[in-house]
């Protein structure tokens, strides 16, 4: 095409372009992506790459699946346990297999005077479909990322590359304002904040996927023993272990007692007696997102309790060995 | 490796960069393209680079054995088949085979069970093994004259665009173009941006945002109930297996063309087809002439008198079947288009019906509905599942709920309509029309080529796998 510009007077690189259609059609493409990379707004995928460069790095780790990840703050933690370096270590639909849980265990510092990991509990993270499905290591495989230098790279890229959702499309200004949109602001420190405005109402979405998960898949005995077999090994390295099941709705929690098969009081048992310590918390105080994540004013409440709890414990724990030092000395 | 994973981007890139300097000499080429091509292949599992090294090397012998010892060719025909369907039957059907044992062992009485082998089915073994296999036979009935140089042989068994998921390219149409490379003109790199790009949105932006619906669906414990719903999900499924394979395609068309070879048609708008004749002339184009010139026309094609001809008709249609899965639902799929295409020549309505006012159209909708009848049986995971459906579908039933927007969802509805929409422009010969090559048109090519691969980067569904790397 363009044959009839005045090729001679053009440099080299513009002739080539007038002559070849593939550079234009690619440098039209390239410009594309830049102006939509440029005017868009950060996406999600970006922490979920960062987290993958975590290693040797944390005092505390927050483990669990996306209602962990959207519920628990690790900037909320720190107010009750200051000094500390914490991370919200989470990946949605994640369950404990044990190439995540090793995961958790490389996330923290070894010289780190007290390591303390936190497990949130949902039944479904205890099911082998979830364990199995959306293993670790697919999410490992598909961002392996072990530089953290490359990894904040990729973030940044990752505007210029990842799909724009319809109601995202030039800022939003696209969509009826009557429409709900969701908001998800992810963190440096791993957590996910969302929102949505208006809140939904309607919660049958979550759950009939959770019906779905349950659907011959209850929580698996076998992934359990391996938990707690793990608890047990890392209370014995001096890493203090914390689980609480994630606040959800009362609905929610019908589905997974009785279709997912999962008695809380035998699993903190269990829990307990692998060495963990089991913090029950009030499972409907909090706001839920959309029937099982918390949402942003649910989450931070929740954090701060939480935080509240381990510290208390944390100081009790410290003052027990305290007290027993000297009697070890006699 | 897969065309929709940034591993490939990375290789494409390096591969094309050295390619203008390591094209011109034949044994450098050659290597050349080997050596990518195993590259491309053991990126998944290196372990199974043998298995194409072994199947290739049987077939490579077996050509040059049958031009030394012409006498024997039948035998070494006979060797290279079995090694080929064996290492077929030994990784994609031994387990159906023992899975089928042991249900007659049940249905007996008996309480023994023999134990599956759960051998990892090697990626693209049945595109690989046809291609192999294709080059002895033609060999064997004197179409072909056997290659001596056993980079040459590899170079085209093992081209990495085709290697996977097809076009199946016969060797005598391919061997001879390796030969020679001519320099690509600005025209055909322009075809081929323009067939890698479609490729590439049919795949990542429509079968990639169809899937997850339709898996839904499928996966649902649940399902729903209304007839409407199963309609779309399966017209939804016709297009994203239509555009999940031929995109591939397209991509290694596209591919080829870049090098400077051709590749040819694998799909030439199956969904407008009149007949089911028709359909099978434009569906998967390289392996059902694959099955027609090497299984159909060997048990005696339609030489043998009407009855015979319909035997192997069937035949080829259930090995077909076969082919795609080693499971019954797959064989079921190959015998209900067995049954279409024997109604269609006993009653010759396709033709009756063209006579008709619209009556084209008429046959072309009703075409588009069988098939997508017998695409419940390739899609569902058993037999029941595939009953149950199609009892749903035909039962006219409303359902509850608004379910077309809060099941389907827009994006989903969206991708189904705008391919409908592509696949009429290309049914009613829009393409054909002399506006398409105005000077307009073509200076707005560059434009519409750039916005179908941002669309790619922006608009695409949640990643995975091609459907056809499975078969």
């Amino acid at each position: 095409m363009s044959t009839d510009l005045p090729k001679h007077n053009l440099p080299k690189v513009l002739r080539f372009v007038a002559r070849e259609r593939v550079a234009q059609a690619l440098l039209l493409t390239l410009s594309i992506i830049l102006l939509l990379g440029l005017t868009r707004r950060n996406d999600d995928t970006g922490p979920k790459l960062v987290k993958f460069s975590w290693k040797a790095c944390a005092d505390v780790v927050v483990a669990g699946d996306s209602r962990t990840g959207g519920g628990v703050s690790p900037g909320q933690l720190k107010q009750f346990l200051p000094g500390m370096r914490i991370l919200n270590y989470a990946f949605a639909g994640i369950g404990y297999g044990p190439e995540y849980l090793d995961a958790i265990e490389g996330v923290l510092n070894p010289d780190s005077q007290q390591k303390i990991i936190i497990l949130g509990i949902s039944p479904q993270s205890l099911t082998e479909k979830m364990a199995q499905n959306n293993s670790f290591l697919d999410l490992q495989n598909t961002y392996a990322f072990r530089s953290p230098r490359l990894a904040a790279c990729c973030q940044k890229l990752l505007k210029f590359t990842a799909p724009i959702k319809m109601k995202d499309a030039l800022g939003g200004r696209l969509v009826d304002p009557h429409i709900q949109r969701q908001y998800r602001h992810s963190h440096a420190d791993g957590w996910t904040a969302a929102y949505d405005d208006p809140p939904l109402q309607d919660f049958s979405g979550y759950l009939r996927d959770a019906h779905n998960i349950f659907d011959n898949n209850p929580v698996s005995p076998d992934l359990v023993k391996n938990l707690t077999n793990r608890v047990a090994r890392w209370q014995s390295q001096g890493i203090h272990v914390y689980a609480f099941r994630m606040p959800t709705i009362p609905e929610m929690v019908a589905i997974e007692n009785n279709q997912g098969e999962f008695d809380e009081q035998r699993f903190a048992l269990a829990f307990e007696q692998a060495g963990g310590k089991w913090l029950t918390v009030d499972q409907f105080r909090y706001p839920s997102l959309d029937g099982s994540h918390l949402n942003r004013d649910g989450a931070l409440e929740f954090s701060r309790d939480l935080g509240r709890i381990i510290s208390a414990r944390e100081t009790s724990a410290q003052n027990t060995k305290l007290a027993s030092e000297p009697q070890m000395r006699l | 490796m897969l065309f929709n994973s940034l591993d490939f981007i990375v290789f494409i890139t390096l591969f094309f960069a050295l390619w203008p300097f390591l094209k011109g000499r034949k044994n450098l080429r050659f290597s050349y393209l080997v050596i990518a091509s195993f590259i491309f292949y053991g990126w998944w599992d290196w372990r199974f680079l043998f298995l194409i090294i072994a199947s290739g090397l049987i077939d490579f012998l077996a050509g040059l054995a049958m031009n030394k010892f012409p006498r024997r060719r039948k035998l070494l025909l006979i060797i290279s088949i079995i090694g080929n369907i064996g290492s077929l039957a030994l990784f994609k059907y031994i387990d159906f085979g023992l899975g089928n044992i042991n249900w007659l062992f049940g249905m007996l009485g008996i309480e023994y069970r023999l134990g599956l082998t759960e051998l990892i089915l090697p990626i693209g073994i049945s595109f690989y093994t046809f291609q192999s296999m294709s080059y002895t036979i033609d060999v064997y009935r004197g179409q072909l004259q056997p290659t001596r140089n056993i980079l040459h042989f590899f170079a085209y068994l093992a081209m990495f665009p085709q290697l996977v998921a097809g076009p199946i390219v016969r060797a005598k149409d391919l061997l001879p173009q390796l030969e020679t490379i001519q320099p690509t003109t600005e025209s055909q790199r322009w075809q081929s941006l323009q067939l890698i790009t479609w490729g590439y949105f049919k795949k990542v932006v429509i079968a990639d945002s169809l899937a997850p619906i339709i898996n839904i669906a499928f996966n649902a414990s649940d399902p729903s109930t209304a007839s409407g719903f199963w309609w779309l999900i399966m017209v939804m499924f016709a297009l994203q297996i239509y555009c999940d394979f031929s995109g591939y395609s397209d991509i290694a068309r596209g591919l080829a063309r870049w090098m400077g070879y051709e590749f040819p048609l694998n799909f030439n708008h199956p969904y407008g087809a009149t007949s089911l004749r028709d359909f099978w002339g434009r569906w998967h184009i390289s392996l059902s002439s694959w099955f027609r010139d090497y299984v159909y026309f060997s048990l005696g094609g339609s030489r043998c008198g009407r009855a015979k001809a319909e035997g192997n008709m069937w035949v080829t249609m259930l090995v077909s079947g076969l082919w795609h899965g080693a499971s019954w639902t797959f064989v079921i799929w190959g015998g209900w288009h067995a049954l279409i295409l024997s109604l269609e020549r006993l009653t010759e309505w396709p033709k009756k019906l063209v006579r008709l006012p619209l009556g084209r159209h008429l046959g072309a909708i009703l075409v588009f509905a069988l098939v997508v009848v017998g695409w419940v049986f390739f899609r569902a995971d058993s037999f029941g599942q595939a009953v149950t459906i199609i009892k749903t579908m035909f039962s006219f039933s409303a359902g509850e709920g608004n379910w077309i927007l809060e099941q389907l969802g827009v994006k989903s509805l969206a991708c189904m309509l705008f391919m409908v929409l592509c696949e009429m422009y290309f049914y009613f010969g829009l393409d054909q029309v002399p506006w398409e090559r105005s000077r307009i048109i073509r200076i707005a090519q560059p434009a519409s080529v750039a916005f179908l691969l941002a669309a790619c980067v922006f608009v695409r569904g949640p990643g995975s796998a091609f459907i056809y790397f499975q078969f």
